[in-house]
């Protein structure tokens, strides 16, 4: 295999013991716009390339594009079972949660990522199925931008993590460090996230689970040391203009 | 001040309070609501006014009122909504009142679907009221540019006074980028000595659209189409690529269209095909007269578009009518691919070849 072919194999960095740790529901929440469904589409997409069964379940009711449901297509060419409303109703920006998600997460083998809506306007929708959830047969992610307005400060994300946790009646387990501006993200602001959720951890007991890098990132961040398992990131909720192989910024810079 | 990655609909709520935008009337519809949600949590931290009206028609009525006794107010809606605003639009253009309206549009006509669109060009650049007006129409195509766009749009509202609209495809509204709140500065504006401000020790002034006597009204007419002269001379904003080098064909794109016609552009040069844009930043005033100088080097123009062809006139217009302008786009919130605009531009290329064979 060549250098390259290797190198984007790389799902995981510094995140054996984990991986080892993982648990069969996955439930990504976290502010408006911190990148959840990136980061949950990635998750799926690494633990299908480990060989596990995966089920996503696209749970946001709050935007209306953007959404995980837009690379249904390539999430099942990886195998991975996409619970998403009816093809008909797939543009609606309607609030619809399929009974099967319930099911999915009540019974079966396969390992469940659910991408829920931002804030705690998104995540109130767990609240119909937190009845199903296994007890201690789950991770509540919670994803981190400190690049977002609304979740600048500890404070500000402490605030909004109670407020999710409350709506959403389920504990959050962890915080998912993805602190980025997309093109234009140098290493400060990645370590500036790092920072943020240390101490938002401090405050409130909630660690950090796993730090988010996007693979452009590799030659510039030390991912083996920087403490935590680091989730290398291929985007793939890309606009219009972006290609996948990635032209280059200042080609598209306006 | 350090960039932040924003939604395009949140950071034109922020841009709007930051231009001292302080007063802002809604009613929430999709794609463009997050501008509603994000000033209903920053407008009271700001000291401004936050109001959900009961309906468009309200809102643009508040607009009227508000406007009229010289505060700074705005607001954003799409398609359906900015039509509800059209018949206050017209009264407020009449009484020359300034206003922002941000139409982040959505896919048409009626109600169509919450998908991107840029099916209220005509709606916004010809009208969309009724009478005798125009509106200074800014288009962005980044949500820095939206960002950057705000603090003018309040601007020349005032200095024209003026209705300013602002649109963006549901694609503006929706992506994130990240973005910066630079300062904006501008000449001084004239003081509002029409405002209704209470007229103690003053003649009173009076905000109002009604002329019963023709050669009023007619003067008025005249005094508005003197401002968008004015606008035509000084106000036109345009920004080119790839223009600076020998190209085979010109596309004129707004938006983000004009992004994907980038991509398309820049996948063309691999092949060896030289192509450019010219993106109109406004859409009135519409840039002619540098469409007209760059059509010079080509055989034909291309509008591209996410409607079925409303900027088609604008650029043949802009060409006065001397070479061929041909179309392509895709419309009812299907986004054209690249790949599909290189398509276009190679398959008239050909098509061009073949004639001349």
């Amino acid at each position: 295999m060549s250098e390259k072919a290797t190198r984007e194999a790389v799902c995981w960095v510094g995140a054996e013991s984990f991986l080892s740790g993982l648990k069969r529901v996955n439930i990504f929440c976290g502010g408006y716009g911190s990148g959840k469904t990136e980061i949950a589409v990635n998750f799926a997409l690494h633990l299908a390339a480990r060989g596990k069964p995966v089920k996503i379940a696209d749970l946001d009711i709050v935007n209306p594009y953007f959404r995980s449901r837009e690379v249904r297509e390539e999430l099942r060419r990886h195998g991975i079972q996409v619970l998403v409303p009816n093809e008909r109703l797939i543009s609606a920006d309607l609030p619809i949660v399929m009974p099967e998600i319930k099911g999915a997460i009540e019974t079966g083998n396969e390992a469940v990522v659910l991408d829920l809506g931002g804030d705690p306007a998104g995540a109130r929708v767990m609240a119909s199925i937190a009845q199903a959830m296994p007890k201690d047969d789950y991770h509540g992610f919670f994803v981190l931008n400190s690049r977002r307005p609304f979740t600048r400060t500890p404070a500000a994300v402490a605030g909004i993590m109670s407020e999710i946790s409350r709506a959403s009646g389920m504990a959050i387990t962890g915080q998912v460090v993805n602190s980025h501006l997309i093109d234009e993200t140098a290493v400060d602001v990645v370590e500036e996230g790092f920072r943020l959720a240390e101490e938002v951890s401090r405050d409130t007991g909630t660690g950090i689970a796993f730090v988010a890098v996007e693979r452009s990132m590799l030659d510039r961040f030390d991912a083996a040391g920087c403490g935590y398992p680091v989730m290398v990131l291929d985007r793939h909720m890309l606009k219009p203009w972006e290609d996948s192989d990635r032209l280059g910024r200042e080609k598209f810079k306006l | 001040m350090a960039k932040v990655l924003m939604k395009g609909n949140e950071a034109i709520g922020e841009a709007g309070i930051r231009a001292r935008g302080l007063c802002y009337f809604c009613y929430p519809i999709t794609p463009q609501s997050e501008v509603a949600e994000y000033l209903s949590k920053r407008m009271p931290e700001a000291g401004g006014v936050f109001l959900q009206g009961e309906s468009e028609v309200a809102v643009s009525n508040m607009l009227y009122g508000a406007a009229g006794a010289g505060v700074r107010c705005w607001t954003s809606s799409s398609g359906p909504g900015i039509s509800l605003m059209m018949e206050a639009l017209a009264y407020i253009a009449a009484a020359e009142l300034p206003v922002v309206i941000v139409n982040i549009v959505r896919c048409g006509p009626g109600l169509g679907g919450i998908l991107p669109s840029q099916s209220d060009y005509r709606q916004a650049v010809k009208g969309g009221g009724h009478g005798d007006y125009q509106c200074l129409v800014y288009a962005p195509a980044s949500v820095q540019e939206a960002v950057d766009l705000m603090p003018l749009a309040f601007d020349r509202a005032e200095r024209y006074r003026n209705p300013v609209l602002i649109i963006g495809d549901g694609m503006i509204g929706q992506m994130m980028e990240p973005v910066e709140f630079k300062e904006h500065k501008f000449p001084p504006l004239p003081p509002k000595d029409w405002a209704t401000t209470g007229c103690k020790g003053r003649k009173p002034n009076v905000v109002n659209s009604l002329y019963l006597d023709p050669y009023a009204e007619e003067k008025l007419n005249l005094r508005m189409v003197a401002k968008y002269e004015k606008m035509k001379k000084e106000e036109v904003r345009c920004e080119e690529y790839n223009t600076d080098k020998p190209y085979q064909a010109l596309l004129v794109a707004y938006g983000t269209t004009a992004r994907i016609c980038r991509t398309a552009i820049h996948k063309l040069g691999e092949e060896g095909i030289h192509v450019a844009l010219l993106r109109p930043i406004t859409l009135f005033p519409f840039p002619r007269q540098r469409i007209y100088e760059l059509a010079q080097k080509v055989d034909w123009v291309m509008s591209v578009e996410m409607s079925t062809g409303q900027m088609v006139e604008d650029v043949e217009l802009s060409v006065r009518c001397e070479k061929p302008v041909h179309f392509f786009g895709r419309t009812g919130g299907v986004v054209p691919a690249p790949e599909e605009v290189v398509e276009a531009v190679k398959k008239q290329l050909g098509a061009g070849k073949g004639g001349q064979a």
